[in-house]
């Protein structure tokens, strides 16, 4: 939910790294993220805190596949979205998916290379592979979207 | 003439019991007890030590502080309290090491027992680990524990089970091995 951005984020994991100078953390192994009904899933989650702030300002998560799940709005269905990478820029509310990109809601789905989702109005872009390299014979967007979901 | 006589013994009287009351005031505060030592008797025993050891090219490598230290020469051991040892790494990469007690032993290895933290100096955010154990071996330049830690850097608090970290390095990494949970406030 949009209100979740100023929450605390958590996380577990099998193991962890820790860069004492940069304050770069990795996260391996059953990595689970959660803040607020946002949930990322993943093998291995990199977090980048700025030094003078000491804020989060990126988190990269990688897996087989990386997944996240949030709820956009208040009494919207949760919305599944996976992909090789998964990028969370907490201050720019922005969540890139990148390779294999899939997002799913209410039975809907939508498949390209890279989607990128708006973490405060919930709106989401998705670019075909064919739209980011100009090679026509890579492969377009798809969308699935089920009977009734167009009013 | 024997008025004279009675006289000065009084006199003199008087004069030894004012200088003996004189001395007992102004002598010093009185010598404090014993030192309390160990149940075990060391082979020695200091109090409020401040040691720095050296490389062999004059370069300040370890500071000790400690409320008391008892070696014992059999073992090899020196028990220290209230240790605050300050691993020196050229002043880029310093760590301060305090805890209840420590043990040093013959090969320079220290054990860190009870409420051990270890501070990062001159980084900001310093990352800052507690746990109930720690082991600094290889010269000051490894530190591990097989038990909880906790680990604080900027607005991130990490815990585990089990920590290894190298300080020989400009950027030491801190490995945490089981159990991690990871929280991060942003306000």
């Amino acid at each position: 939910l949009p209100e979740d951005r100023n929450l605390p984020i958590t996380g577990k994991a099998d193991t962890n790294t820790l860069d004492t100078n940069t304050g770069t953390s990795v996260l391996t192994g059953n990595v689970v993220i959660n803040q607020g009904k946002l949930q990322i899933l993943a093998d291995q989650v990199t977090i980048i805190t700025d030094p003078e702030t000491n804020d989060l300002t990126y988190m990269k998560a990688i897996g087989k596949p990386a997944q996240f799940t949030d709820i956009p709005e208040l009494d919207a269905d949760e919305v599944e979205v996976t992909g090789d990478t998964v990028e969370y820029y907490p201050q720019q509310n922005l969540i890139v998916t990148l390779g294999n990109s899939q997002i799913t809601q209410s039975g809907n789905e939508a498949r390209g290379e890279k989607i990128e989702y708006d973490t405060l109005s919930g709106q989401m872009v998705i670019y075909s592979a064919r739209a980011l390299s100009g090679d026509n014979s890579q492969g377009q967007a798809e969308l699935l979207l089920q009977p009734g979901t167009v009013d | 003439m024997e008025f004279l006589r009675k006289y000065l013994i009084v006199a003199v009287i008087t004069i030894v019991g004012a200088a003996f009351i004189w001395l007992n005031s102004n002598r010093g505060p009185a010598v404090e007890s014993a030192l309390e030592l160990p149940e075990e008797i060391p082979d020695v025993y200091m109090t409020d030590m401040d040691l720095t050891r050296y490389s062999a090219t004059g370069v300040p490598t370890l500071k000790v502080l400690a409320s008391s230290v008892a070696t014992y020469n059999d073992s090899g051991k020196s028990i220290l309290t209230a240790p605050v040892v300050t691993l020196l790494k050229d002043q880029e990469n310093d760590w301060k090491i305090t805890a209840r007690n420590a043990v040093v032993y013959d090969n320079e290895d220290i054990e860190f027992f009870t409420d051990v933290v270890v501070t990062q100096l001159n980084t900001t955010p310093a990352s800052i680990v507690k746990s109930e154990y720690m082991k600094v071996t290889e010269q000051g330049n490894l530190v591990t524990t097989d038990k909880p830690v906790e680990i604080t850097q900027g607005k991130q608090i990490i815990n585990a089970v089990g920590m290894n970290v190298n300080l020989d390095t400009i950027s030491p990494i801190i490995h945490l091995e089981n159990e991690v949970t990871f929280f991060y406030d942003p306000i």
